[in-house]
């Protein structure tokens, strides 16, 4: 389970709407299972179907959270035109194992559905997102 | 030589490291040195899990192969996981 506060969550589905048609991502810090901060990032493929992130842009956020005290606990990047489950790039990308994966759908234009996964080497486990504040 | 190395989405390896952070002490002078010296230190197969992307003082990015790469005393060596998807 994740819980991210309400200006956060809005904020990341405003990011996944502002960026589209091409993907948006970033990076959600906080400690145990709760949110504090989001962090925007630049789709360095500015692509409909994919997003990457420039090193040297991760670097900076992993800086800073460190500075904050708080850890990556989950990346977040939107599918402009499918459905909230991890595509097969989002599975063979999926380094960071131990965070959670959010994915922003804006398939239904009016109504974005967002979904958090944890992508294990052998399954892919939905989490609850609980939205506090 | 002072570097330090830092690394950032690499569990398995800081755990055999012992953090996130190494300050070592080496000799020579190059990109290559370094692996060589980490690869005695804490061993290959430690070492082989870094396939990431590699960056020198957070700016300049370093190719894995450059291993004539000059470095510089007090240089800091970032190793990354990549970070994407579709």
């Amino acid at each position: 389970m994740i819980q991210i506060p309400k200006p956060i969550y809005e904020r990341m589905v405003e990011h996944a709407k502002k960026e589209s048609p091409l993907e948006c991502c970033g990076i959600l810090g906080g400690k145990d299972h709760t949110v504090e901060k989001a962090f925007e990032l630049q789709n360095a493929e500015k692509s409909k179907i994919h997003y990457s992130v420039a090193p040297q842009d991760q670097l900076r956020v992993f800086e800073e959270m460190e500075k904050e005290s708080i850890e990556m606990i989950a990346i977040y990047h939107s599918h402009p035109h499918t459905i909230p489950f991890p595509s097969e790039t989002d599975v063979k990308l999926a380094f960071y194992r131990e965070v959670v994966s959010i994915i922003i759908s804006l398939k239904e234009e009016e109504n974005p559905v967002v979904k958090a996964f944890r992508i294990g080497k052998e399954a892919i486990y939905l989490e609850e997102i609980e939205v506090i504040g | 030589m002072r570097i330090r190395i830092k690394l950032v989405g690499f569990p398995e390896v800081e755990r055999a490291v012992g953090g996130k952070e190494i300050d070592l002490q080496m000799w020579g002078r190059t990109f290559g040195d370094l692996l060589q010296h980490l690869k005695k230190t804490y061993g290959e197969l430690t070492m082989n899990k870094l396939h990431g992307q590699i960056l020198r003082n957070g700016k300049e990015w370093i190719q894995r192969e450059n291993l004539t790469y000059s470095l510089e005393d007090g240089d800091q060596v970032t190793f990354l996981q990549m970070m994407g998807g579709g």
